[in-house]
């Protein structure tokens, strides 16, 4: 049964695993993840609070890594490849278009929100 | 030993009895791409089949981090490990697909029932060579997988304090969502001295006859994907039941068509699609072009079966994960794995629309159909063309209700705060 404590003698504890690759995979990772939630029907804002949301563990481990400008410029260059709006709530042309994140500013995203449903996280004792 | 044949190594192989198949396949696919490892399948099965007393670490269904984990601990591993030592170098693939009797190509190695004739121990040769995995082994699934969980006592209402100061994962790893495969030719209905397991004619789901069974765990043993268990307090051995009442249509929602399994219905991710797919008299699945199982496996190929070259024939299939190093991908999932990840990645117009019938509807799809819509988007992605089109896809029932209709540029609904919990 688990224990409590941690005791970094126990053979069971913390198991090394060799991978057969140290490949960085980052991006395609990212990729897959911004294209799956997207396919799913969520708009930019929501993908990137999934990002910050650090449940999400794969997500957030992109986000903590390679930063959030990585993440931001992932998202505009898969909804552009993908056709797909922006902003869901500013834009009702219902054409696809490409140039609503052309800036940083264009992500009007609070920087506290981490939940794609507008729910509060709670907060990690860490 | 009798020779079967097994479409997915594309050759005939040595197996404890005679072919015999029945008269439909229970089947299913996992998009690894979309699963997050939520754990709604573990806790929907755990909380219908095994919350009694003697099955506290028994988990019909699991979700385990990979590469770092596994339920119970290097599965996969260990078998692999074991075949290895009995085919050095020998476990490989002659890559020429051939249709539906060998859509990955040819299987040059040696399966778990061929590798068991030369384990022999004082007890004879086993069935199927395996393992049996220690109590520590099953004790505690997903630990230490990515959650790490500190070093102190845990109190109510209160996140684990010092988990940061524990490794991360820096690199690529994905949730690997697991029951039984429901296999053509399970190991351990091959190893059982009481011919306790059965598969059902009518629909292949694999059982144990707890009258017969006593405990002897020699299905565990043979199992590689290790999904049989022992319950102690009955002293026999138990497993993923397919939930039969539900694939039967007895229960009371499906309004008496065949419904999915609870761990299927309850995924919140979408990433699950189960079926009943129809078999020739070889085994080999009979074309049912508009069965979306049959259209993911057979037609676009994007699902493939989970460590084929074990033998048993598993009826669960994997959307690979396309972020994951290919020689990892490979060994896991076989030959198919590049087309898969390609198709996948850049996916044709048919397979969109029919993607969008995972996790729709808990009753079970035996059909779909595609209306056309317009084209809404065209562009290259990684040099291939790839347009989008806004098509329509229904699925239906057994008894041809409709059970979902839906696009392929689908729109999300949120609830409001007000209801955001209400059925």
């Amino acid at each position: 049964m688990p224990k409590d404590e941690f005791d970094f003698d126990d053979p069971m504890e913390l198991n090394g695993m060799a991978l057969l690759s140290d490949e960085d995979t980052t991006e395609p990772m990212t990729e897959c993840f911004i294209e799956e939630f997207m396919r799913l029907g969520y708009n930019h804002k929501q993908v990137l609070a999934l990002f910050r949301n650090p449940h999400y563990v794969g997500m957030n481990m992109v986000l903590q890594n390679r930063g959030e400008e990585f993440v931001k410029e992932n998202i505009r260059e898969i909804f552009t490849r993908w056709g797909r709006p922006f902003d869901s709530n500013h834009c009702s042309c219902g054409k696809p278009h490409h140039s609503q994140i052309a800036s940083e500013q264009a992500i009007p995203l609070d920087s506290t929100a981490c939940d794609p449903m507008g729910a509060a996280i709670p907060e990690l004792n860490l | 030993m009798s020779n079967v044949f097994n479409w997915q190594l594309g050759r005939e192989m040595d197996y404890p009895f005679d072919a015999a198949f029945p008269d439909q396949q229970f089947a299913f696919i996992f998009n690894i791409n979309r699963c997050i490892g939520c754990q709604s399948c573990t806790m929907a099965c755990k909380s219908t089949w095994t919350f009694s007393k003697g099955q506290e670490s028994m988990w019909w269904n699991n979700v385990e981090t990979k590469p770092y984990g596994g339920y119970p601990h290097h599965w996969d591993v260990k078998t692999l490990d074991l075949l290895e030592q009995h085919n050095p170098g020998g476990q490989t693939w002659s890559t020429k697909p051939q249709d539906l009797k060998g859509p990955y190509g040819k299987f040059n190695g040696k399966t778990i029932f061929e590798a068991a004739k030369t384990n022999v121990s004082p007890e004879g040769a086993q069935k199927a060579m395996g393992y049996l995995p220690t109590d520590e082994e099953w004790a505690a699934p997903n630990r230490f997988e990515d959650n790490p969980t500190g070093s102190q006592k845990g109190a109510k209402g209160e996140y684990f304090k010092g988990g940061e100061a524990l490794p991360q994962h820096k690199t690529w790893f994905f949730y690997l969502a697991r029951i039984c495969n429901h296999c053509t030719y399970p190991a351990c209905l091959a190893a059982c001295p009481r011919n306790a397991i059965y598969k059902r004619p009518e629909d292949g789901i694999v059982l144990i006859d707890q009258e017969r069974c006593r405990g002897y765990r020699k299905c565990m043993e043979a199992c590689p994907y290790k999904k049989s268990f022992y319950r102690a307090t009955t002293r026999t051995s138990e497993k993923c039941i397919g939930c039969y009442p539900r694939v039967e249509g007895r229960d009371q929602q499906g309004g008496g068509v065949p419904m999915q399994t609870r761990c299927m219905a309850a995924c919140i991710g979408q990433i699950r699609l189960q079926g009943l797919v129809q078999l020739n008299k070889d085994g080999t699945w009979k074309e049912d072009r508009y069965n979306p199982l049959y259209y993911l496996i057979h037609v676009a190929k994007v699902a493939l079966p989970l460590y084929p070259q074990f033998g048993t024939e598993p009826n669960g299939f994997y959307i690979p994960p396309r972020w994951v190093p290919r020689p990892y991908l490979r060994q896991m999932f076989g030959p198919g794995v590049d087309a898969a990840v390609e198709k996948y990645s850049v996916p044709e117009r048919e397979l969109l629309a029919v993607l969008q019938l995972f996790g729709k509807d808990a009753r079970i799809c035996f059909r779909y159909e595609i209306k056309e819509g317009p084209k809404v988007f065209e562009t290259e992605i990684r040099g291939k063309k790839f347009e989008l089109y806004d098509d329509t896809v229904i699925g239906y029932a057994k008894d041809g209700t409709k059970i979902v209709e839906t696009k392929v540029e689908e729109t999300l609904h949120l609830r409001d705060a007000k209801h955001a919990n209400s059925i």
